[in-house]
């Protein structure tokens, strides 16, 4: 390998995450430590009906009695669940920086290169926002526009308060109390998070991600998000941010539920970009996410597609019960690793329903020290005739000390059924570094250039603003010190 | 889960019963058998929890009494189940070696073949030195149980530079009689350098009895040599056959293994491989052709440790009536072994409804200049492909069989011994449809 390619490659072994900064707010935090009386007061503090606090607290005790799980390919030091606190509220703007002056250049230079205008800039940079700007009657517009629509969204909080009737039949109807360790948790303490119901034929006319960046809030550590699409309808839903996001709490356990109908469809798309951790992945987040869709209904259509940057742990597998005749279910997943970085993802394909299809398309990216590791069940029921799979796990690696591992559990019980399984692994080659050199590209832009070839397939399925900052996202998370 | 307790204490049992075959053996051997007892003790059978064993329930293996058989006769003796064979032939009827009916004939100068218990007499120092090597019976229930328990097996060591022309055909005849009986054959297969080995493994039994049968061979494979390995399958569909094949390979080797399982109501084939040396060329292939309610799992790890060498592993199933199949691969790629070329693909048939498959190809790599694939693939019988038989005139089932038959041959038609591959086609067209 020619030297300079070795430079490269230790550069971006040795990156650093350029846009960690600590902004000290203050919070009304409960005092670490978890407990019933800790999940009586975040039910209190939000003013939740009695039927939810039950709901909580049955989902506490539950919790109780699970062990966390050990299979996954994941190595971190025990997390001491009552060190932790599980309720925090930003207090006040009086102590956010007022201005972007006062933002460390280097998140800004970021953003500039993600391209994002900007108000959202400060937006996302925690700066107390004047209450008469702009952006705030953007996004009134908005929320008129859904409202005549019919459309409901809003967050859990608030849903709780005025749509109670919605929340109480698909809350933990997709993701129960009892269905895993993390989720469990979250059950019982999650702090907030988002709800869409989208009501019969209507298709949402927009991006569910424009409104939410416009109106990005502290959502916790415990995001909970539900969305409803009911007979013919269309949604597309973006949790995140390209941006890398702000964030004090270490364990985030989040659960996302959704429900398809008859017809339905719907598109969630995440970009997860939260602190690594250091070169040695010390203080990074752990991502322990239980995402999980329906398709109720006959042709309905669930689609995940996940950009994976961030955290130092993730272990994340958004999945489809394709339940309903003719349902289709996708997962489209990016997951890089540097550093000290590890990730467990993939999803779990259900077959339900006759005639249900789903395609997985995996792309595992690993550098440095990263441990990138792809899991996916592909499960076909005595019943699911005619099903389809088609799974796809390509592994990228970058250095001589990551790893890039494949787990596929394919799980066949009808004799119509058809799945297939392919996975490969790579390197970037020499030959296509030089070919990009001599084109006059730089070490860099080549990298950047191959990445983003090898995962044109996902980022497709982005919406197109976002596939367009996702693909410098890649680049900016395997650059080097070389800025 | 007493039930495992109580089979467990059937093994404790079993043990103690052969303590007077054990009364000759030199003191390690008898302390290696007492340590993997031990080990056996503490690890019990594999649960249901288990990861490894989620697929296959050994509750039939649970509930099964298993003692020893006494009887070294046999009906099924009488040929070397092959037709026309020309092979040094060992025979082993439930477990013992039948010296009368075994024909080892004229090998070449160094070569020494023989049985287990002779081997441990007559070239202790070197069984001492191979024995368990490769097997982890630490980790293994069963391996534990075969360390501790092994009976009678073959004992190969081919020198330096030798060629055996013949091959050799080694078979396991299992007739327990009234009883069910288990037997634990432990074989060891050294081949050193640049010496050329083709061995056949053979495991039958009468229709309808039931018994345990849990082989493991560890292969040695030194530098430059090169070893052809068959393993034939076809125990009675009441028996349980758990085996364990481990291989270490050196330097420029090639090892070309076939497994083909038609037999046994509960089927394991583990596959431990170790690739330590540069250059390496290792092949396992595998056909399991199952019906009734047989189950058949495939447990392979093949770790490479050393750079350029290729693992390429082909395993086929075709699955009827109530069968199920499991095939959990892993290549696990050494941050050691860059330029690697790594294959992995499972490919299964099912035929009816009640069919099921799991099929788990796992990639662990910490190299980064490798190119590794692996591939699953599960579906029916070609629509299309079979009207085109039958608009020319095939019946259906006819039809069928010809389709089946040619998934399958891709197995078949890689063997290289005649007697052999007549044989293994012979068992593929009797579980294929009739017209």
């Amino acid at each position: 390998m020619p030297s300079t390619s070795e430079t490269t490659i230790n550069e971006f072994a040795q990156r650093e995450y350029q846009h960690g900064f600590v902004t000290d707010i203050e919070q009304e935090s409960l005092p670490p430590g978890l407990s019933e009386d800790t999940v009586r007061f975040i039910s209190a503090k939000k003013n939740e009906p009695e039927w939810m606090l039950e709901w909580r607290l049955k989902a506490y005790r539950h919790w109780l009695t699970m062990t966390e799980p050990v299979w996954p390919k994941v190595d971190y030091p025990p997390v001491d669940f009552q060190a932790a606190s599980y309720y925090s509220a930003p207090k006040s703007d009086a102590d956010r920086p007022k201005s972007l002056d006062e933002v460390d250049p280097k998140l800004l230079e970021t953003y500039e290169k993600l391209g994002i205008p900007l108000r959202e800039q400060e937006m996302l940079a925690g700066v107390a926002v004047d209450a008469v700007f702009d952006s705030v009657s953007v996004a009134t517009t908005f929320k008129d526009k859904l409202h005549d629509l019919g459309i409901v969204f809003c967050s859990m909080s608030e849903a709780i308060k005025n749509h109670p009737e919605l929340v109480k039949k698909y809350i933990g109807s997709v993701v129960p109390h009892t269905d895993n360790f993390y989720a469990a948790l979250n059950c019982a303490v999650f702090s907030d998070g988002s709800f869409v119901y989208i009501p019969k034929g209507v298709r949402c006319p927009m991006e569910l991600s424009t409104y939410f960046r416009i109106n990005a809030q502290n959502t916790g550590q415990f995001e909970r998000t539900l969305i409803v699409a009911e007979e013919g309808s269309h949604v597309s839903y973006l949790e995140g941010c390209t941006a890398p996001q702000r964030d004090e709490n270490q364990l985030h356990a989040a659960v996302v539920e959704l429900v398809a109908m008859d017809n339905a469809q719907i598109k969630y798309s995440t970009v997860q970009n939260w602190y690594p951790g250091d070169e040695e992945g010390r203080g990074g987040i752990y991502n322990f996410v239980t995402k999980r869709g329906i398709c109720k209904g006959a042709n309905s259509k669930i689609s995940w597609t996940q950009v994976e940057t961030g955290s130092a742990i993730t272990w994340k597998y958004p999945s489809c019960i394709l339940q309903g005749d003719n349902s289709i279910g996708e997962f489209y997943s990016v997951a890089l690793t540097a550093n000290r970085q590890q990730a467990d993802t993939g999803t779990k394909m259900i077959h339900i329903g006759k005639n249900t299809r789903s395609t997985i398309i995996s792309k595992g990216i690993s550098a440095g020290k990263g441990q990138n590791t792809y899991r996916g069940l592909v499960k076909i029921m005595k019943n699911a005739e005619g099903a389809r799979n088609y799974t796809q796990c390509d592994s990228m690696l970058i250095g001589d000390k990551c790893g890039a591992h494949t787990f596929p559990y394919i799980d066949i019980r009808n004799s119509t059924a058809a799945a297939e399984h392919e996975a490969t692994t790579s390197k970037i080659g020499e030959d296509q570094i030089f070919y990009c050199n001599q084109r006059g590209l730089s070490e860099e832009d080549a990298v950047s250039l191959i990445v983003n070839g090898f995962c044109k397939e996902v980022l497709a399925e982005l919406p197109m603003e976002f596939a367009v900052e996702a693909q410098k996202l890649l680049g900016i998370s395997l650059e080097g010190s070389v800025g | 889960m007493s039930q495992l307790m109580e089979a467990k204490d059937t093994f404790l049992s079993l043990f103690d019963e052969a303590s007077s075959d054990r009364s000759g053996e030199p003191g390690w051997l008898r302390q290696l058998r007492q340590n993997a007892m031990d080990r056996f003790g503490e690890m019990g059978l594999p649960k249901a929890t288990d990861e490894a064993w989620r697929e296959t329930s050994i509750k039939p293996i649970v509930e099964g009494t298993f003692g020893r058989s006494s009887s070294s006769e046999s009906a099924l003796a009488s040929d070397y189940y092959y037709k026309g064979f020309d092979a040094h032939q060992l025979v082993f009827v439930n477990g013992r070696f039948n010296a009368e009916r075994s024909n080892i004939g004229d090998l070449p100068a160094g070569v020494k073949l023989t049985n287990f218990a002779d081997a441990v007499t007559k070239y202790g120092e070197m069984v001492q030195d191979y024995l368990g090597r490769l097997c982890d019976w630490k980790e293994r229930s069963f391996a534990a149980l075969n360390t501790a328990l092994a009976g009678d097996g073959y004992f190969l060591h081919v020198p330096k530079n030798t060629v055996v022309d013949r091959p050799i055909n080694v078979l396991w005849i299992s007739e327990p009689g009234d009883q069910a009986a288990a037997s634990f054959a432990r074989n060891i297969l050294i081949v050193e350098e640049s010496a050329d080995v083709k061995l056949v493994e053979t495991h039958i039994g009468p229709q309808g009895t039931t018994y345990l049968t849990c082989p493991v061979t560890e292969n040695f494979v030194s530098a430059n040599a090169n070893v052809d390995h068959y393993v034939v399958q076809d125990d009675s569909t009441k028996a349980f056959h758990i085996g364990e094949q481990c291989l270490e390979q050196g330097r420029d080797s090639r090892f070309r293994s076939h497994t083909f399982t038609f037999g046994a109501s509960i089927t394991r084939n583990g596959v431990f491989g170790y690739l330590r040396g540069e250059n390496i060329d290792s092949i396992l292939n595998g056909l399991y052709v199952l019906r009734g309610k047989q189950h058949c799992a495939t447990f392979m790890q093949m770790e490479h440790i050393a750079p350029h060498c290729d693992s390429h592993e082909l395993y086929k199933g075709v699955l009827d009536e109530e069968s199920s199949g499991v095939f959990r691969g892993r290549i696990f790629v050494h941050q050691t072994a860059q330029k690697t070329d790594a294959k992995q693909t499972n490919q299964n048939l099912l035929l009816t409804d009640k069919a099921q498959v799991m099929s788990k190809p796992q990639l662990e790599i910490y190299a980064d200049d490798v190119k590794c694939t692996h591939g699953a693939t599960t579906g029916q019988l070609d629509r299309e492909a079979l009207f085109y038989l039958r608009s020319r005139g095939l019946r259906k089932n006819e039809a069928r069989a010809l389709l089946i038959h040619a998934f399958a041959s891709d197995l078949t038609e890689r063997v290289q011994i005649d007697a052999i591959r007549d044989k293994v086609e012979e068992l593929l067209w009797e579980r294929l449809p009739r017209s």
